[in-house]
């Protein structure tokens, strides 16, 4: 009875209906994007990191990741010792330079500058081949590069290439492994892996550098346990667990959630407002009906849940469509946030779930039950005589 | 019990206004039997409408006592009052009110989904109370679709819809032509005949002569009295 009478109602206005569902729909959309980038870039970054498969960092004091010049030296002594503490089951060194690659038999080309990661290649999860093969372990002359440097050299998988640490330098000739695509990449970025024994070679550097070192952790191990046993060994370096260099970066972009909060919350009160005022002007203009359905036995509650179920109904018909323009919003808004300089192209602000779409649903629902709750109440209160009366004279 | 359907008994109501209280009924004491049709006359503001909102439990007296079936109407909770409207008593009103985005056939069903008849037998009755007010092909219909006559006949069988003790009509004829308000009075005579207790309110003395008894209500106190 209550919802048959709820959709009537709502139907019998059918274009100031749809326009009100209109507006909630946008500023659901709104919600809904803010839900999304509230908690993306944690999901985004912790996807990435577990992709990895590596549960410690171990970098020098005060950085992050590839975030400046600062490096470790003996990188493959400090993973030892790492791998050598109770609880640890693996752990890598990662070496991050720039060299600079000419396509070989092209005198005249001027090196481009790519970013070089060495890295073992029996241990490596940075990348993933889609072209040629992965780097054989005791390979010490092949490179795997991403499309970008490929395209741009203009080689595929099986071509020859030469490597140099400097511009102008003639460099070491490398076979392409493979084409691949690298997880922490930024947009347009050029990059390329290839064994440590190799960048040696190439560099010329002799003290193992490291940007960081990777550690696995064994099955059921305490992680802040190993964090704390490396720091009080090392005080001149950081050690992160996933978790807490996840923590560190969200720090870090905090900004992201503050505005989140702050159109979130603009979000709900328009909901809230376009709710009260429809609801509102309706309850003042069917005064006369209420009174009838009050005259005709529809009790006061039942008048206000009347009231309640078509402002809640308002918030459902714009669920849907709001869902649906939030996640067209959501593609844009991160492509154009993905591009900025300095993120790995893998990086995403907004990450589709279960729990937006659940926590913008519930928050829509609850403003739209509070926004029905004065028009209800008015309702509720309404003096059948003295409302009858007035009506007929 | 009192031995009357609905029974007013010194029963008075006043309304507070900015410029002074107004007292549309002075110590009126009335009783309506079982099966009486009992039509209220008297000039504009005579407090017709007010005795009526008393039977009808949609209003309270400031003082006296209003009885429904025996029972003290203003000892009853909102909830019971509600309740009484629903199932005992039947509304019609001068401007129909029936709810413009339903039609006659739901607006007739509205009380009995209310008051949670099973969905077959509401559905046969509706049928059967639009039938019996003469508006069988009508039904779906949107009051917006209806005559004037016809839309107080859908009002007449809304407010027959629970099988109500009581049907109060507060000047059912005032909105129609002479000849649809004729067609109004028999249908209310046949209501009546048929042995349902009727009290309306009305300026139209040929409605008036089909009551059983009138009474005429002056400055808020009743009058005088025909009928047997």
């Amino acid at each position: 009875m209550i919802a048959f009478l709820a959709r009537r109602n709502l139907l019998r206005q059918r274009a100031r209906t749809l326009l009100c569902v209109l507006g909630l729909a946008v500023s659901t959309a709104l919600l809904y994007d803010m839900a999304l980038l509230s908690r993306g870039l944690k999901l985004s970054l912790t996807r990435i990191l577990n992709e990895i498969r590596y549960d410690l960092r171990v970098l020098p004091k005060g950085g992050l990741p590839f975030s400046s010049e600062a490096e470790l030296t003996r990188g493959h002594a400090l993973a030892a010792e790492l791998a050598g503490i109770e609880g640890v089951a693996d752990a890598t060194p990662l070496a991050a330079t720039t060299l600079y690659a000419t396509r070989s038999g092209d005198p005249r080309a001027r090196g481009l500058a790519a970013f070089a990661l060495g890295l073992d290649p029996a241990k490596q999860t940075l990348y993933r081949v889609h072209e040629g093969s992965a780097l054989a372990p005791d390979d010490s002359t092949g490179v795997v590069l991403n499309a970008k440097l490929a395209d741009s050299l203009g080689v595929r998988a099986g071509a020859t290439i030469r490597l140099a640490p400097s511009p102008g330098v003639p460099g070491v000739e490398v076979r392409v492994a493979g084409i691949a695509e690298y997880r922490l990449d930024l947009h347009g970025q050029r990059t390329l892996a290839l064994a440590p024994r190799t960048l040696a070679r190439i560099t010329g550097r002799t003290d193992d550098p490291a940007a960081f070192v990777l550690g696995k952790l064994a099955a059921g191990a305490d992680g802040e346990r190993v964090v704390a046993e490396w720091e009080r060994r090392h005080p001149d370096t950081d050690a992160y667990e996933v978790g807490r260099l996840i923590g560190e970066i969200r720090g870090q972009l905090s900004y992201f959630q503050q505005f989140s909060l702050i159109l979130g919350s603009v979000s709900l009160v328009v909901t809230f407002l376009l709710i009260l005022t429809l609801l509102t002007l309706s309850v003042n203009e069917r005064q006369g009906e209420l009174a009838i359905l009050r005259a005709l036995g529809l009790a006061a509650p039942r008048v206000t849940l009347l009231v309640m179920v078509e402002g809640v109904v308002l918030a459902l018909l714009a669920l849907l469509p709001g869902f649906a323009i939030g996640a067209l919003a959501a593609r844009g808004l991160d492509a154009i946030l993905t591009s900025s300089p300095g993120l790995p192209a893998g990086l995403s602000f907004f990450v589709p779930g279960a729990g937006a779409l659940a926590s913008t649903a519930l928050l829509v629902l609850a403003s739209a039950t509070l926004a029905s709750a004065y028009p209800a109440w008015l309702a509720s209160r309404t003096n059948v005589a003295l409302t009858l009366h007035r009506e007929v004279t | 019990m009192s031995g009357f359907v609905v029974e007013a008994r010194a029963a008075s109501r006043t309304y507070p206004m900015p410029a002074g209280d107004v007292h549309a009924l002075k110590e009126v004491s009335l009783g309506v039997p079982e099966g009486d049709f009992l039509a209220l006359m008297g000039p504009s503001g005579c407090g017709k409408s007010t005795l009526l909102n008393l039977f009808g439990a949609v209003d309270l007296a400031s003082s006296g006592t209003v009885l429904f079936e025996g029972r003290d109407v203003a000892k009853l909770d909102d909830g019971a009052r509600t309740r009484l409207r629903l199932t005992r008593v039947g509304f019609v009103f001068q401007r129909f009110f029936l709810l413009p985005m339903l039609t006659a056939q739901e607006n007739v069903l509205l009380p009995m989904l209310e008051a949670r008849v099973p969905k077959q037998e509401r559905a046969a009755r509706a049928r059967e109370l639009l039938e019996y007010v003469g508006l069988g092909g009508r039904m779906d219909h949107r009051p917006s679709q209806l005559s004037g006559g016809e839309m107080q006949r859908v009002a007449i069988a809304r407010a027959l819809a629970n099988r109500p003790r009581l049907l109060l009509a507060d000047e059912p004829t005032g909105e129609l032509d002479e000849t649809t308000g004729e067609s109004i009075a028999r249908l209310l005579a046949r209501l009546s005949a048929e042995g349902l207790t009727i009290v309306l309110v009305t300026h139209n003395p040929a409605l008036a002569a089909r009551a059983r008894r009138t009474l005429h209500l002056r400055d808020g106190r009743i009058a005088e009295e025909w009928g047997p």
